[in-house]
């Protein structure tokens, strides 16, 4: 029963430890010149030397502070939207092609027009993010309640549940474990640009920022670190999203 | 008897040719390019048949930042670059030696401006560098154009507490300027002609680095040339030599041949309106290059490792090979 639980609790290791030794084994050999590979000992050393001596935890909290903000902005806006949108299907229909047109193009070729409109400071990485994150969680929102069963919206009206009290009691309940699914995808997408848009969009500060300039001096070391860094955020947040998800949307799928 | 002679004339005309055809075929160099002005010596020589003449078939492959240059001729994956900035060829030597070797430089000045400070045309009360104090300034991305922007305000007096500065990239500099949102650029050709022409900008001051941070308005501010891998030098030591040549006449051309500009348009995304008149660094081949434009590059690998840029202090004449 206890070995049982140990071994459960080191499965979800056993990749990343696959992934360091073989990364070790290939600096090792010296495959990759030390150079443009560095070692995961050169590399952990960085990370160290980040958090303790460098700047790395204050990076790590700017990039976490702007995707949190971008998140935010796209729940606060897309699920209201996504649940209206979705219990009318001719109007998701008569939008669906906008959206779907903007869910395929790459937020980051878009900087250019978020440039124009909202300037070079801090409000166009965030709001890049924001709405890149904020498409994934309105299609799956308004997917979420339009796949809601109808047999028990159809329950509650015949109880007579009014609209509002259907929409709030029934549909906005079932449509949770999708709009679940369109935020956690949502998280890790603001992540991602908000990286993106820290190394080519003007940052002095930042995960990505730290990413580039530490490409552009040849410091492989710090930029493995930073690397580490933002992938481990990147599964932090998917993780906190997925014990949400088990803890509160228990009837997800039942 | 006669069929077989018929069959070995045969056979021997055929190895003969293919000899020939060996013979004739042109080496293959890969040569790494930054899309800017400064790597017009690789469209000079392409397209004007240097290369040819050499018995060369030079494939130009762009990349988008210079790291991924070095990094190509780290792998070997590339032989020779047109156009790698000066302190990356520093930093990778410094931290990989004998990486690679610059056989050409560029050199700018106040007379060959590549570089400047520019303010938005309507602002007459900033009238020298000294008057960006408390200025907002947006410079060009990297942190070798952060070194040499914030070096030249010091160098002329300004501290770095006493101004904001944010890189952006290029693309973004004359929207910058033009809505406010930044009070002055320190930004690079075309951008600054292309400011200029549009009536956004007026060029505050230019040929900063040799001026400023080198001390003399003439010094020869090295910031990117033409390399090659010592690996490809040791290993094709005469195709080497033979790129060295084609690259010798296509620095001449771009130096001293106005028609070669209408390549910048054609290959360097620079518009047809400034390109007659676009400011250019001055190309040189290694072997050119007198001892005080040697330690002016000296100068400026100094100041780049005291500031952080360049690993560890390194002898810049150790990576320059004459041809």
């Amino acid at each position: 029963m206890f070995n049982g639980r140990i071994a459960n609790a080191l499965t979800p290791t056993i990749g990343a430890l696959a992934f360091i030794f073989l990364w070790w084994f290939i600096a090792w050999l010296k495959l990759v010149d030390p150079i443009l590979l560095p070692s995961p000992q050169a590399s952990a050393k960085a990370i160290w030397d980040g958090f303790v001596g460098g700047n790395l935890m204050k990076d790590l909290l700017i990039t976490i502070r702007r995707t949190l903000m971008a998140f935010g902005i796209a729940v606060a806006i897309c699920v209201p939207l996504g649940l209206i949108l979705g219990s009318s299907v001719r109007v998701y229909r008569s939008l669906e092609f906008v959206i779907d047109f903007f869910r395929s193009t790459p937020a980051s070729a878009l900087f250019p027009l978020f440039l124009v409109i909202l300037g070079v400071g801090e409000s166009t990485k965030i709001a890049v993010a924001a709405f890149g994150a904020g498409l994934l969680i309105l299609f799956n929102t308004a997917y979420g309640v339009m796949n809601a069963r109808k047999t028990r919206q159809a329950a509650a009206r015949v109880m007579g549940a009014s609209p509002m009290r259907v929409m709030m009691g029934v549909t906005l309940l079932e449509s949770l474990p999708q709009t679940f699914v369109g935020m956690r995808s949502g998280v890790s997408f603001s992540l991602v640009i908000v990286i993106v848009a820290e190394m080519f969009i003007g940052s002095t500060d930042g995960l990505g920022q730290r990413v580039i300039n530490a490409q552009m001096i040849f410091n492989m070391p710090e930029m493995y670190a930073t690397i580490f860094a933002a992938g481990v955020l990147g599964y932090g947040l998917n993780l906190i999203f997925i014990v949400i998800e088990r803890r509160f949307i228990h009837w997800g799928g039942k | 008897m006669r069929s077989i002679i018929r069959v070995v004339a045969i056979v021997a005309l055929a190895a003969s040719s293919a000899v020939c055809t060996h013979a004739l075929a042109q080496d293959k160099v890969k040569m790494g390019l930054f899309i800017a002005s400064s790597a017009m010596p690789y469209f000079i020589a392409r397209e004007r048949g240097y290369f040819a003449a050499e018995n060369l078939d030079v494939e130009g492959i762009p990349l988008a930042t210079h790291p991924l240059i070095v990094q190509g001729l780290v792998k070997g994956d590339l032989d020779t670059a047109s156009n790698l900035l000066s302190l990356e060829g520093a930093n990778i030597n410094a931290l990989r030696p004998n990486t690679l070797q610059y056989f050409s430089i560029n050199c700018q000045n106040v007379k060959y401006q590549v570089e400047a400070y520019v303010v938005p045309a309507a602002n007459t009360s900033i009238k020298t560098l000294a008057d960006l104090k408390g200025k907002r300034i947006m410079s060009a991305p990297g942190p070798g154009n952060l070194f040499v922007a914030k070096g030249v305000l010091k160098a002329a007096g300004v501290d770095e507490k006493d101004y904001t500065i944010q890189e952006q990239q290029m693309s973004v500099h004359i929207g910058g300027l033009q809505s406010g949102q930044f009070d002055a650029a320190y930004t690079l050709e075309p951008i600054v002609s292309m400011m200029v022409a549009q009536g956004i900008g007026r060029k505050l001051e230019g040929g900063l680095i040799a001026k400023y941070m080198l001390g003399r308005p003439d010094a020869c501010a090295v910031l990117a040339g033409g390399v090659m891998s010592v690996k490809f030098m040791q290993e094709r030591p005469q195709v080497a030599e033979r790129l060295a040549r084609a690259w010798a006449k296509a620095l001449n051309d771009g130096n001293n041949d106005p028609k070669a500009r209408e390549l910048l348009t054609k290959h360097m995304n620079t518009s047809a309106a400034v390109a007659p008149t676009v400011p250019l660094s001055y190309y040189n081949m290694v072997r050119d290059l007198k001892p005080a434009e040697i330690a002016d590059f000296q100068n400026l690998v100094d100041q780049a490792t005291a500031y952080g840029l360049v690993k560890s202090k390194i002898d810049v004449k150790t990576m320059l090979k004459t041809y």
